[in-house]
């Protein structure tokens, strides 16, 4: 690169400016919750060390919903305490998605729109509020997914190995963000192009999908290889069909589920809307700038400019239809028999995670419609600061219909840290011989006075070393959703017969019982007197009780249930023949002939 | 229309486009205001969708 050209490029590209916006935006959202301590809401939560336990790993039985996202945490939360790892990832989101935006735009103006939109939104704020981390993290990923994705579309050099390195991130933030990322992948790679493909290009093209999907398989198999075959149980039947009826997207705005879903919104639990989306007027203007954006970008026939476009378009669009389709008549059955029939189906319960990527899709629109709005000022004449001073507001918006996001949800996400007298029960169990413990109240969700009252999830099956039984029933205001645990089902009949507690505690593995004392509690499925014999720790808020030697559980599946783990070890490989094979490549095009 | 008009007009838009959003934000933190609710902090069972 010669001098004059370093000398006249820009200290800040697209990316750089994507990524100082989605900062911005992260601290503006985040402000107070960034002080230290820990998030503990809906199912954010997060402990000080979380431990590399079967659980953790995924091979421990249960649903994989965490993996291998929570092997990461695990994995940082040896280096840093677990509230610096939580305050990282979640401003990653916010960087990472106002990055990846970033570069698909070509001027910094709608490199900054577009970073805005994607770094508050609706989907955004609502996913932080209900705790999806992981999700997020996968939103945060799928642009460069799509722009590695377009480069191999367009057989641009390291293209596979761009690809092959983004789909590795992505699966590691989980199966909904693999998920996705395998839509917009695919999408990307099959969209057309003006060059109609030729015969060697479509053997090209198929050798480019089969690559895609090999890192696929391979990467995300600590999450689906424990799904099908550790807890199969959860697989053949992803639960009840009350599960799709109460997860189906929601109107959070006035203007019903395809108004809000247009806007990003929409997610099923009422408890996590943002402040304000209420307003007619507000949601309204959302709304209609949400579709002037894609009415622009469409009437520009946008799509044409890369494959990047088109293939974000068509996946947008797709993504759309899945998010909504329990929504329609006809569609709720349809989706019903997917989940509760299909092995897998269960990814498309709560199905408004997938509004993920139409809203990247309407942040690209942002983008080129900001960039119009300045190209017009400077047609007409208007001077270039002025011209990118009106393009500066228009970009605005995404902050003016969503003022609820702004200093953690107006002050309700705050920092706390766990009383001490939870660190004491923690070092008193890890000190105890083997057993399982159960923790009661015998539910899921907990409201504690050092958190606020806010609703979290019990954290106890991450702050303690061993496992941890819970009831995991999902208990909403209309309903109870059953979880797939056969020894919660279990317990939950034996307490509420009155008959066999102890019998069907030990059954599962169960030597101790952690009562919450502080927890409100259900007398049809308290713990029964007979159990507090032996209390073996009290401190405020906790008792821990030992019910004596539970009998030898039979053994689980053997070490081949790692194999899910293996399949992840495997990618680096082919990762490193794919940088390989680039190599000899490069170094082949530039012999001379 | 005449390009200085064209020029004055936009600058004016841009101008008024300020105020609305402006305006708008406003309008929202007000509304925001107006849709917190006090949850409901205690009973027998917790739900997982209860408002926080």
């Amino acid at each position: 690169m010669t001098t004059t050209a370093m000398a006249t490029r820009p200290r800040l590209g697209v990316r750089g400016v994507g990524a100082l916006v989605g900062l911005l935006s992260g601290v503006l959202a985040l402000g107070p919750a960034l002080r230290p301590g820990y998030l503990l809401f809906y199912d954010m939560v997060f402990v000080p060390r979380l431990d590399l336990s079967d659980r953790t790993l995924g091979v421990d039985g249960s649903v994989p919903r965490a993996v291998p996202n929570d092997l990461v945490v695990a994995l940082a939360s040896h280096v840093v305490p677990g509230w610096v790892v939580q305050k990282a990832l979640l401003l990653l989101v916010f960087v990472g998605v106002g990055a990846g935006v970033g570069g698909l735009m070509s001027s910094r103006l709608g490199a900054g729109a577009a970073a805005l939109f994607a770094s508050w939104n609706a989907y955004l704020a609502e996913r932080l509020a209900i705790g999806h981390w992981g999700f997020l993290l996968g939103y945060a990923a799928l642009p460069f997914l799509v722009a590695a994705a377009s480069d191999v579309h367009l057989g641009r050099a390291r293209g596979r190995l761009r690809l092959g390195v983004w789909t590795v991130v992505t699966a590691l933030t989980g199966s909904t963000g693999a998920i996705l990322g395998l839509i917009v992948t695919l999408a990307v790679l099959l969209v057309p192009t003006r060059s109609q493909p030729s015969g060697l290009r479509r053997v090209r093209l198929g050798r480019e999908i089969g690559w895609a999907l090999l890192v696929f398989v391979f990467a995300n198999a600590p999450w689906w290889f424990p799904f099908l075959f550790v807890a199969p149980s959860a697989s053949t039947g992803a639960g009840d069909s009350a599960g799709v009826t109460a997860f189906m997207s929601r109107a959070d705005t006035s203007w019903g589920v395809l108004g809000s879903l247009l806007t990003g919104g929409g997610i099923w639990n009422a408890g996590t809307w943002t402040p304000g989306r209420s307003s007619a007027v507000v949601s309204g203007v959302a709304l209609l700038v949400v579709l002037g954006c894609v009415g622009y970008a469409g009437w520009a026939r946008a799509w044409r400019r890369s494959p990047a476009y088109a293939g974000l378009a068509v996946a947008g669009v797709v993504s759309l239809i899945i998010a909504g389709a329990s929504a329609v008549p006809g569609g709720r059955q349809l989706v019903t028999a997917v989940v509760t029939d299909l092995p897998g189906g269960g990814l498309l319960r709560d199905s408004q995670k997938f509004v993920a990527v139409w809203v990247l899709l309407v942040a690209v629109c942002a983008g080129l419609l900001v960039e119009k709005v300045r190209d017009l000022g400077r047609k007409v004449g208007a001077d270039r600061t002025a011209a990118v001073g009106v393009g500066l507001l228009v970009a605005l918006w995404p902050l003016v219909v969503l003022t609820g996001l702004a200093w953690g949800e107006g002050g309700r996400w705050s920092a706390v840290t766990y009383p001490t007298s939870y660190t004491a029960v923690r070092d008193r169990v890890a000190a105890l011989p083997p057993g399982a413990v159960a923790v009661f109240p015998w539910t899921l969700y907990r409201r504690y006075a050092f958190d606020h009252d806010q609703v979290v999830l019990d954290p106890w099956q991450r702050l303690l070393d061993r496992r941890v039984v819970v009831n995991d029933d999902l208990p909403l205001s209309s309903q109870v959703v059953r979880g797939e645990s056969t020894d919660a089902a279990r317990i939950t009949t034996a307490l509420e017969r009155r008959t066999d507690v102890r019998a069907a505690l030990q059954a599962a593995g169960v030597r101790y019982v952690l009562v919450e004392t502080d927890q409100p509690s259900d007398p049809a499925t308290a713990l029964p007197s007979a159990l507090r014999a032996n209390p073996v720790a009290r401190e405020a808020g906790l008792t821990l009780y030992d019910l004596g030697p539970a009998p030898r559980l039979p053994a689980g599946p053997g070490p081949w249930r790692y194999l899910g783990l293996v399949g992840l070890a495997v990618t680096p490989l082919l990762l490193v023949r794919e940088v390989t094979a680039t190599r000899r490549n490069v170094v082949t095009e530039e012999l001379p002939a | 229309m005449d390009p200085t008009n064209l020029k004055l007009a936009y600058n004016i838009g841009g101008g008024l486009l300020g105020v609305i959003l402006a305006l708008l934000a406003i309008f929202g933190l007000v509304a925001q205001q107006n849709s917190v609710t006090q949850p409901q902090k205690y009973s027998s069972q917790i739900n997982y969708d209860s408002s926080n």
